[in-house]
């Protein structure tokens, strides 16, 4: 990591006091006051020290990003820096640590995976460090959209001594920082969703588990639990036998997310964006990725094997036991999962229903629309939801006309 | 040292320690003693268990009504525009001590205070002002760095404050504001401190004197102490001359041609101030080089003394010099007879041929140097009007020269006797009459000195040296007052002479012989030592230690001029100097003949355009960075597609929402969704709860839903809004009458 570049930024506070300088040094000549002749000198002095001060302090400082951990819409994002003061003699006051972005040309240009567009910018504070000291501090920001952010530079700049001066210093250090989509339930998911995710087991395989189903014997091995050994059939054999049962399969359910809008990326859209507070998806096209988050967590919850299949994106992720049927559902493959929902590029999307015949196959599928759909472009039994209609309930889904009035209750 | 570890604390000491300086240099113990309470009750008020600032409106209030007294006071005398706008200062800070503590409000407090020490300086120069102000500045110094470390650390909450609190305390910080005063933080101080001392020193140092000075107008030097000077009248039985204060108003070095210090030879000096010769109904006025014998008009230089009427000093010449601190317009003190004179700076001044009396226009701290010798004039000069050719006073006088056998026909401008009677004159009253500084009134219609001759036979000494002229005009003696001060108070280790206010004395000088006036000092000398001795015992000697170290503030600092400048930098300086002072001389001896040099006013035009040039480049940016704002925000407003445009005006109805709950103490956690938010204040107002939840209901449709606001959804939108803000006014009301809220 190197320093890019050392800046000096001018300031109001900094012209009137240039300003107010050059009126006692005017004074002092014309008048011949000593005093001011000595006023105007601490002025020149100070202004001179302020900035040398600043410029010493910051040339002997180095600082370094820990790789920053994904976040979630709505969380705060956290980013530790360490910073190293390697002067002998003068220690630092006054630090501000933050995050600079690359300009480009006179104007600056957001690009998609500018930081500025996911999180306000993240800034910490050291008040003091010492000379040959370290320190590690964080910085702290709402994250506000989802996607997959690119650091670029650190900065560390200062006003101390005096305020007069603010002199900065750039420190390349590249990195990126995935914001997940905040799982959010929309009123009626929870009771169509009950039935996707059913807590029976629908199969078990023949591998040794907690299953019920019996799969053998084996001779005892030092470490069973005693509870596991067959005394009747040690009895006759003379030797300590233990009892195998199988291990459950996970049910596997395919989460779709069929999204057509694409995303303009412009100033208006960003400025709206920018402008929520909580919730970022304040599109369909985001709140579809959001309910597909909570879907993945509660399947995960309920032992379900997830895969999500984006086909306007052309993503599709595959199971989390594939390669190990049988295997338990991990909680890495949440977050991979996850990761992917936030990595959605939705200004580049290619079509929805129509690849949607080349699903995976899978006992349950959902599918999450940011708009209309047709029924003839989906498989029989899948459960739809519109992340558009909030009001609306899914065409096709089980849930009874009973249970159809009461979700209508609720949502009004 | 934890106290200085306060932010506040310090800061609310460095305004209060400003406010002092500037009272010490306005010499205004009333305003000191005013703002001194106040700024004790705010610290109180604003930083106490309850406290909290004044309503805006009330200080609002308050700076106008200092702003209109100000500017009025101003109005009526443009020439009180640095004290007037420095008491000004004093208000502000006072007010803003009362007002909403902010990091921003908290620099305005202290660059204020700053302003204030300026003006400080502008008004003054002196030893209490110096002391003052080496306690200020390492103050400032502190507080303004310890600025820079809170300002960061309430930046850095209020963004915390964003987080939800689980959040908040996830966050790791540097260390705590209460240790940061460590060893480093001294260090650093100091370093800077030092540094900047070190470049004032140096640019005091090398900052050539006297070039320039004046060109953009006379900014009086400031003073020190209160003014010294004469006025042309002395009203007998008024307050006016006398004074028992110990302040020291100039030093006075005597010297001979060949630097031979004259002090120790003479015990008395009088220093001749303004020479007055007419007395009407119980004042003396000057009339002397008025009207027809006019005054001549001349100009003093440093480099060379100006010859007074032609003549070079003899070499038996006493050379006086004077350093006052706080000259006032008028006599300029000299011995009788000045012959030459020269000026620490180009100075304009009046010479009375006949008199040789001396005046000058320029005012504040001054160097003065004039030559003097004890020879006659050689000239004619018209005989004064007899005073008192009858009455008790002319009896008197009659009766002393009959007494002494030294008749005098009155007639005669000149006798042989003269300057027998003279002495006669000042004996008979120096020895029958005795010395008071108590101020007597004459009763009505009683003319004072017949008053203090045969009534109350007791006074001061405007009342003797009025006496002796009166006596000798009355027996046809030319006979004028003269007042000025009497050095007596010499200093051999500094070689010279200490004028205080209590030296202030009159006397009379007589015309002896045709060009011939001798000074003559009728009161009694030990009575008038005792009245002008300084105080002994434990006060004057601290008195003492006091003036001397003034003395090396005036020498060293206040008076620091070209000749200290090069003694201190040696050859280099001079030539700097030399260079410097050859443009800055002439252009002001140009000035001086009226007119203006061209390098002046090249100078002041290229300045002008300067200062022109940046306040019109700074408007322009910040003009540029408003119009380029103004641009983006217009732009995302019109941009777009209709249905853009009224999602856009949907979306403001929503941030209006947003803004008017949060002024109410509403505010939406960053963490919670609009909808629940709205819903929560039912525990506040159900109905506000239920507007707000329709209005944000009107926008979850509007945005998620893609369906445009219609304009009588807009219109109900803003309906909405109304009626939430009319419930949060009711809310703040029940809230300020402690009400509970409805069920």
């Amino acid at each position: 990591m190197t320093a890019a570049r050392r800046q000096y930024h001018a300031s109001s506070a900094g012209l009137i006091y240039l300003l107010v300088s050059v009126f006692l040094g005017i004074g002092a000549v014309n008048s011949q006051n000593n005093l001011l002749f000595l006023a105007f000198g601490l002025a020149l002095g100070a202004l001179l020290v302020s900035g040398l001060v600043s410029g010493i302090m910051l040339l002997n400082l180095e600082v370094e990003r820990e790789a920053p951990m994904p976040t979630t819409v709505g969380d705060a994002m956290l980013l530790r820096y360490r910073v190293v003061n390697r002067s002998r003699r003068i220690p630092a006051f006054a630090l501000r640590i933050s995050e600079a972005r690359p300009k480009r040309g006179w104007k600056r240009r957001r690009d998609a995976d500018d930081w500025a567009r996911y999180f306000d910018a993240p800034e910490t504070f050291i008040l003091h460090l010492g000379r040959g000291r370290s320190a590690f501090v964080d910085a702290m920001t709402p994250a506000m959209a989802r996607g997959e952010a690119r650091l670029n530079q650190i900065r560390i700049d200062t006003r101390f001594p005096f305020g007069i001066i603010r002199k900065s210093v750039v420190f390349e250090q590249a990195a990126r920082v995935l914001v997940r989509p905040e799982p959010i339930v929309v009123e009626g998911m929870r009771q169509l969703t009950a039935s996707a995710f059913d807590m029976r087991n629908s199969g078990e395989r023949p591998v040794s588990g907690r299953g019920l189903e019996y799969l053998g014997v084996r001779e005892y091995a030092p470490g069973d639990a005693r509870r596991m050994i067959a005394w009747r059939a040690s009895a006759r054999r003379g030797d300590l036998i233990v009892r195998e049962h199988m291990t459950p399969t996970p049910e596997r359910t395919t989460i779709c997310l069929d999204l057509t809008q694409k995303e303009e990326l412009h100033e208006e859209a960003s400025l709206l964006r920018r402008s929520h507070n909580a919730h970022r998806s304040e599109d369909a096209g985001e709140r579809a990725i959001s309910m597909a988050a909570w879907m993945i967590q509660q399947a995960v919850r309920h032992g379900h094997d997830i895969a999500v299949e984006v086909p306007a994106a052309e993503i599709r992720t595959g199971f989390g036991t594939a390669g190990q049927p049988g295997a338990p559902v991990s909680t890495r493959w949440t977050g991979a999962l996850l990761d992917t929902l936030a990595r959605i590029d939705r200004t580049s999307l290619s079509g929805g229903g129509a690849n949607a015949r080349g699903l995976q196959k899978s006992a349950s599928l959902i599918v999450i629309h940011d708009g209309d759909w047709s029924a003839s472009d989906w498989p029989t039994g899948a459960i739809h939801l519109s992340a558009a209609r909030m009001d609306a309930l899914p065409e096709d889904q089980s849930v009874t006309s009973d249970e159809q009035v009461a979700h209508e209750g609720a949502a009004a | 040292m934890k106290f200085f570890g306060s932010f506040e604390r310090c800061l609310f000491l460095t305004v209060g320690l400003g406010m002092l300086l500037f009272a010490i240099a306005d010499g205004d113990v009333a305003l000191f003693f005013g703002a001194l309470p106040v700024w004790a009750a705010s610290w109180f008020i604003t930083q106490g268990p309850n406290g909290k600032p004044l309503p805006r409106l009330m200080i609002g209030a308050l700076v106008v009504a200092a702003t209109a007294y100000t500017a009025l006071t101003v109005l009526e005398d443009l020439e009180e525009f640095v004290p007037a706008v420095s008491r000004y200062l004093v208000w502000l800070v006072l007010i803003k001590l009362f007002d909403r503590v902010q990091p921003r409000d908290q620099a305005q407090l202290l660059v204020m205070s700053l302003f204030l020490v300026i003006g400080a300086c502008l008004t003054s120069n002196s030893l209490g002002l110096g002391i003052a102000l080496a306690l200020y500045l390492p103050l400032f110094a502190w507080t303004a760095m310890l600025y820079q470390l809170h300002a960061g650390t309430v930046r850095v909450e209020r963004s915390l404050a964003k987080l939800r609190p689980a959040d908040r305390r996830r966050t790791r910080l540097s260390e705590g504001f209460g240790t940061i005063v460590s060893r480093d933080f001294v260090f650093t101080v100091a370093l800077a401190g030092f540094a900047s001392l070190f470049v004032a020193v140096v640019v005091f140092l090398i900052t050539p004197r006297q070039s320039l000075a004046m060109a953009m107008g006379a900014w009086a030097a400031p003073a020190v102490g209160s003014e010294t000077g004469f006025t042309e009248e002395v009203t007998l039985g008024a307050e006016g001359l006398l004074s028992e204060s110990t302040t020291p108003v100039l030093d006075l070095r005597l010297s001979d041609n060949e630097g031979n210090d004259l002090g120790p030879d003479n015990a008395r000096v009088h220093l001749r101030g303004a020479i007055l010769d007419s007395y009407v109904s119980g004042a003396w006025r000057r009339t002397i080089g008025r009207g027809q014998n006019r005054s001549a008009d001349l100009s003093g230089f440093p480099e060379s003394p100006t010859l007074l009427a032609g003549e070079r000093a003899p070499a038996d010449a006493v050379i006086q010099e004077y350093s006052f601190r706080n000259k006032k317009q008028g006599a300029i003190l000299a011995l009788n007879r000045p012959v030459q004179i020269s000026f620490d700076r180009p100075t304009r001044f009046r010479l009375d041929p006949t008199t040789r009396y001396l005046e000058s226009a320029a005012s504040g701290r001054m160097e003065i140097r004039v030559w003097s010798t004890s020879a006659p004039v050689r000239s004619r000069q018209a005989r004064m009007p007899r005073l008192f050719d009858s009455g008790p006073i002319y009896e008197l006088g009659q009766q002393l020269i009959a007494d002494a056998g030294l008749p005098r026909d009155a007639s005669m401008q000149h006798h042989p006797n003269d300057p027998a009677i003279a002495g006669l004159f000042q004996d008979y009253l120096s020895d029958s009459f005795a010395y008071s500084t108590q101020m007597t009134a004459p009763e009505i219609d009683e003319d004072p000195i017949e008053m203090f001759l045969f009534r109350t036979r007791v006074g001061h000494c405007e009342y003797f040296a009025s006496a002796m002229a009166a006596l000798c005009r009355s027996v046809g003696m030319d006979a004028r007052v003269v007042t000025g001060y009497l050095a007596s108070d010499y200093d051999e280790e500094l070689g010279l002479y200490r004028v205080r206010e209590s030296n202030a004395h009159a006397w009379t000088e007589v015309h002896v012989s045709q060009g011939e006036w001798q000074t003559f000092d009728p009161s009694p000398l030990l009575d008038v030592s005792v009245a002008q001795r300084p105080p002994g015992g434990v006060y004057g000697a601290l008195l003492l230690g006091w003036e001397a170290v003034e003395r090396l503030w005036l020498d060293h600092v206040v008076s620091f001029d070209e000749q200290s400048r090069e003694a201190a930098l040696g050859g280099a300086g001079v030539k700097f100097s030399d260079w410097l002072m050859g443009l800055g001389g002439e252009t002001v001896r140009a000035s001086m003949l009226g007119r203006r040099s061209r390098a002046v006013t090249a100078a002041l035009r290229g300045l002008l355009a300067f200062a022109i040039a940046l306040f019109v480049g700074l408007g322009l940016a910040y003009s540029w960075r408003g119009l380029a704002r103004w641009r983006r925000r217009r732009r995302s407003r019109h941009a777009g597609s209709a249905a853009g445009r009224a999602l856009q005006a949907q979306f403001s109805l929503f941030r209006e929402l947003e803004s008017r709950l949060r002024r109410a103490g509403f505010e939406r956690p960053v963490w919670k969704p609009a909808l629940e938010h709205a819903r929560s204040l039912d525990a506040t107002d159900e109905q506000l709860a239920q507007a707000a939840s329709l209005l944000v209901n009107q926008h979850y449709a509007s945005r998620f839903g893609h369906r445009a606001a219609s304009a009588a959804q807009l219109a109900e939108g803003r309906a909405l809004l109304q009626s939430i803000e009319a419930r949060l006014a009711a809310s703040r009301r029940r809230a300020a009458d402690g009400e509970r809220p409805p069920e």
